[in-house]
């Protein structure tokens, strides 16, 4: 979240303090987890990967919102060789080459990260969703931040491999206004394989205040590093929608930024955008979207779903909105929703997509289309700085059957104290019942007793309504050391891929996440 | 959305969402939780008021929403529930609350399903005043820190 729920977002802090006193700081709880099965290990982090994370640091003795970008190479044994990052502190913006560190990934796909840099060592839990991609989470006592890491492709790191358009979403902390605001920029742009960029679109939300849709400032440009880092690590520089930007290339379809223009600290990915004149015809099956970010009362979740018709109207529109701990679905009870979309002219995919509940009142979104399955997608309700992803989603039905597997996942949410990252391996099985179990690492951040934990097994019920295309509940239970619920809204995007939004009824939280299959 | 840009489609507002051909959704909507309608208002800056009290209550860590610390005032019209945003944020800032204290807040009331909650933007305690939000109503917990980073040289705790 940015101050996002990626910002990014929750649990019970009663029940966490009872965790803390327990086992906070132990690798290993009292009667450890079974041994972990499946066909991981360390060969399977092998090449080089590009990393994004965004979080919560101490900073003067107080917690402040910060960012890492960066690459790292493994060498499928056990040791990074070699990365450099991009981080944005509350001191400021350093770029630092990693030294010395190492790796170790267990048969499920869970494994450790220690990255040392001049700084010194910072350490992460990750989950493999497979060989070229997995999940993240910061573990260190002062630092929390969870994010993504993919396999780069070196034939990618030069200017001419990035061209064509691309779609983006960055987040976080703006100081244009004084004091300092949340802020999401969602848009567009055309790369030419030089440097330049022309067609440049975006919209802004800062605190709560759309822009509505602006055109880029002068001086938009990107160029993959000429020291070296270009080639080494896939680093480069870009002025994109007026700001400043450090970006490690994934491959030509995937870049991963980090703002520099200290003190504002952004993040963000863009991604290759289809090339095609998008219309309302583009948009036509059912979609899934999460997002998340801050509203006038704290931290906001948001999950759901609709059906868009290929003609501007929206149907079978379903919401899980957790505001600071107050729960909003709809349909509201009585209610009815309907809801209309449209498609900008011009081709270049951006958009809006608006519907009302008679109860409950109107909610209002932009998107720009990555592809007619896939788009960055932004809220523009008054007082509400909220984005995510839009993805198309399977027809459906969707069964236990066809979910049972294995899954990565990465949850990230605040609570009283602060901000928290879990990162994970889930199971789920097509049995009635408990048929979902896990185990996970979590990271809570507090100024006053921060706390990490490992090697937290959880599980419980995984239900599914028929059919299975809408809200679904996920209610999984800690084993150890006292019970503890965490309780999801689920919104299936297919068999691979869900999203979920906390949907706590006995305490205030809110909490956000994903989770996908491993092979 | 600019307008010259973003074009809105003629719209087709007369689609319920349990028509016959959406039956399909009869058994998601039966399992659905159905709640009142009732959805955290926005803080609308044109509505500040200014309210004055004594402290009843304090907690940092409420168990109702929104999250954060919350005070009960005894103010003259009776009393009501005051969300500060996080705890930490206070602390940080050298500003305690405890029953009995004399305090003047500024903000905005919102209402949510567990009752009104008047989100504070500003308040004061003898000679101390605290900005909590920013003139949009946004907490400032978590981006103050870094302003203060930018002009204060602020220290690094562990390796970044």
């Amino acid at each position: 979240m940015s101050t996002s729920i990626k910002r990014w977002v929750l649990l019970a802090a009663i029940l966490l303090a009872s965790l803390t006193t327990a086992c906070g700081g132990s690798r290993t709880p009292v009667g450890g987890p079974p041994p972990p099965t499946g066909n991981f290990s360390n060969a399977n982090l092998k090449g080089q990967y590009a990393f994004l994370m965004s979080g919560t640091e101490l900073c003067s003795g107080s917690s402040s919102f910060f960012t890492r970008a960066g690459s790292f190479t493994s060498d499928g044994s056990g040791h990074i060789t070699g990365g450099l990052e991009d981080v944005n502190v509350c001191t400021g913006v350093f770029t630092l080459q990693f030294t010395n560190s190492t790796y170790s990934i267990t048969a499920d796909g869970r494994g450790t990260l220690s990255l040392t840099n001049s700084t010194g060592t910072t350490n992460y839990s990750i989950t493999l969703a497979s060989t070229t991609a997995g999940v993240i989470a910061e573990t260190d006592v002062n630092l929390t931040a969870s994010g993504s890491f993919q396999r780069q492709n070196v034939a990618a790191f030069s200017n001419p491999a990035i061209a064509n358009g691309y779609v983006f979403d960055f987040a976080g902390v703006d100081y244009s206004p004084n004091p300092p605001v949340p802020t999401s920029i969602i848009g567009r742009f055309s790369a030419d394989g030089g440097g330049g960029i022309t067609n440049g679109l975006f919209d802004a939300n800062i605190d709560g205040v759309p822009s509505n849709q602006q055109a880029f400032p002068q001086g938009a440009f990107y160029q993959v590093d000429t020291n070296g880092d270009g080639t080494n690590f896939g680093r480069g520089t870009a002025n994109i929608a007026g700001h400043n930007f450090a970006f490690y290339i994934v491959d030509a379809t995937r870049l991963k930024l980090l703002g520099t223009d200290f003190p504002a600290a952004f993040s963000g990915e863009a991604f290759a955008q289809q090339n095609i004149s998008f219309t309302a015809a583009s948009l036509n099956s059912g979609f899934a979207f999460l997002i998340g970010g801050s509203s006038s009362t704290g931290p906001i979740a948001t999950a759901g779903r609709f059906t868009a018709d290929g003609a501007g109207n929206l149907t079978s529109i379903f919401l899980d909105e957790n505001n600071s701990g107050n729960l909003t679905l709809l349909p509201s009870q009585g209610g009815t929703v309907t809801g209309t979309y449209t498609v900008d002219t011009g081709g270049f995919g951006g958009g809006t997509a608006t519907w009302t509940d008679t109860k409950a009142g109107t909610f209002s979104f932009i998107f720009y289309l990555i592809s007619p399955t896939n788009a960055v997608f932004q809220e523009t309700d008054s007082n509400i700085t909220s984005d995510g992803t839009l993805l198309a989603q399977t027809a459906g039905p969707v069964s236990p059957a066809s979910l049972a597997g294995d899954f990565a996942f990465v949850w990230s949410g605040v609570n009283s104290d602060g901000e928290e990252d879990f990162v994970g391996q889930l199971k789920l099985t097509s049995a009635s019942g408990n048929d979902a179990t896990g185990i996970m690492d979590f990271n809570q951040f507090s100024v006053v007793s921060p706390n990490q934990f490992f090697n937290i097994q959880f599980s419980g019920p995984f239900t599914i309504n028929p059919p299975g295309t809408g809200p679904n509940t996920l209610t999984v239970t800690t084993t150890f050391p006292s019970p503890t619920a965490f309780n999801f809204t689920a919104y299936v995007v297919d068999s691979n891929t869900a999203f979920l939004v906390g949907a706590e009824t006995n305490r205030v939280s809110v909490i956000a996440g994903s989770f996908v299959r491993q092979p | 959305m600019q307008t010259v840009i973003r074009v809105r489609i003629a719209a087709f507002f007369s689609v319920l969402l349990l028509l016959p051909g959406n039956a399909v959704w009869a058994q998601q909507l039966a399992n659905r939780p159905r709640q009142p309608a009732m959805r955290t208002l926005a803080y609308d800056a044109t509505q500040e008021t200014v309210v004055e009290g004594t402290v009843l209550s304090y907690t940092a860590e409420s168990a109702i929403p929104p999250i954060g610390a919350h005070l009960i005032l005894q103010t003259a019209s009776g009393a009501i529930d005051i969300h500060l945003g996080a705890a930490r944020f206070l602390q940080a800032n050298n500003f305690s609350l405890a029953k009995g204290d004399s305090v003047r807040v500024v903000g905005a009331s919102s209402d949510t399903r567990q009752g009104a909650v008047f989100l504070v933007r500003v308040i004061q305690k003898g000679g101390q005043s605290l900005v909590l939000r920013t003139a949009n109503g946004a907490p400032l917990s978590v981006a103050r820190t870094r302003a203060l980073g930018a002009q204060k040289a602020p220290q690094q705790e562990g390796a970044r």
